[in-house]
């Protein structure tokens, strides 16, 4: 995968970013270290987000393109992942977060609650939405049964 | 007390990934069945999705997608 080396200069920066913020706060970290150093490198991008005043687009070609080419895969389950992937770029911010999270990583709602801040019943509702919001996506599209 | 849709969601999907099916998991909330069907169907959708590892990987490619320029 090619970038530029204006791109690759700021994976640079923000990797040393997040990690100067490990080095800083390692001393009070507790309980389950990869959610912790998640929701730490998720503040890192929400602030760099927030700086350029733009809105990440997730870009599945990366993602899907990787993966299909790593595996063998029948054609109508490919054409799923595709649809699923496309269909994660149209949603929220935080429900793609929360959807990724859940389902994709496989986290409980306690680790998710503990990278976002939320509360449980927060995450439950926030969960139905997202999920419904997907759906209508997917309808639309045409790429559910 | 009888418990929302969205905890009634919640528990399905727990269900699910202990494995039951989805049919199985909406047993116990009929009232509720027509509608979180397809979004349980959903959810397994995603979760067939290849997970990203949360490791220095996972973190370096969320990191390069923030970096991308506009």
């Amino acid at each position: 995968m090619k970038r530029t080396s204006a791109s690759a200069r700021r994976v640079v920066l923000l990797t040393s970013e997040v990690f100067a913020k490990v080095m800083r706060a390692i001393h009070q970290q507790t309980g389950r270290f990869e959610p912790w150093l998640y929701r730490l490198a998720r503040n890192v991008i929400v602030d760099r987000v927030r700086y350029r005043q733009a809105r990440p687009e997730m870009e599945l070609t990366d993602t899907v393109q990787a993966s299909l080419a790593s595996q063998t895969v029948s054609p109508d389950a490919a054409a799923t992942r595709v649809d699923i992937e496309n269909a994660l770029t149209h949603m929220s911010e935080e429900h793609r977060e929360l959807l990724t999270l859940k389902f994709v990583q496989g986290l409980s709602n306690e680790e998710i609650g503990e990278i976002t801040g939320q509360n449980l019943n927060a995450i439950r509702v926030m969960q139905f939405r997202a999920l419904k919001a997907m759906r209508v996506v997917l309808e639309r599209k045409g790429a559910t049964s | 007390m009888k418990p929302t849709i969205e905890e009634a969601l919640d528990q399905c999907i727990e269900q699910i990934r202990n494995g039951a099916s989805i049919e199985t998991a909406l047993t116990a909330y009929p009232e509720f069945a027509d509608e979180l069907r397809p979004l349980l169907a959903t959810g397994c959708e995603l979760a067939a999705l290849p997970a990203p590892p949360l490791t220095l990987h996972g973190l370096m490619r969320k990191l390069s997608r923030a970096a991308r320029p506009e």
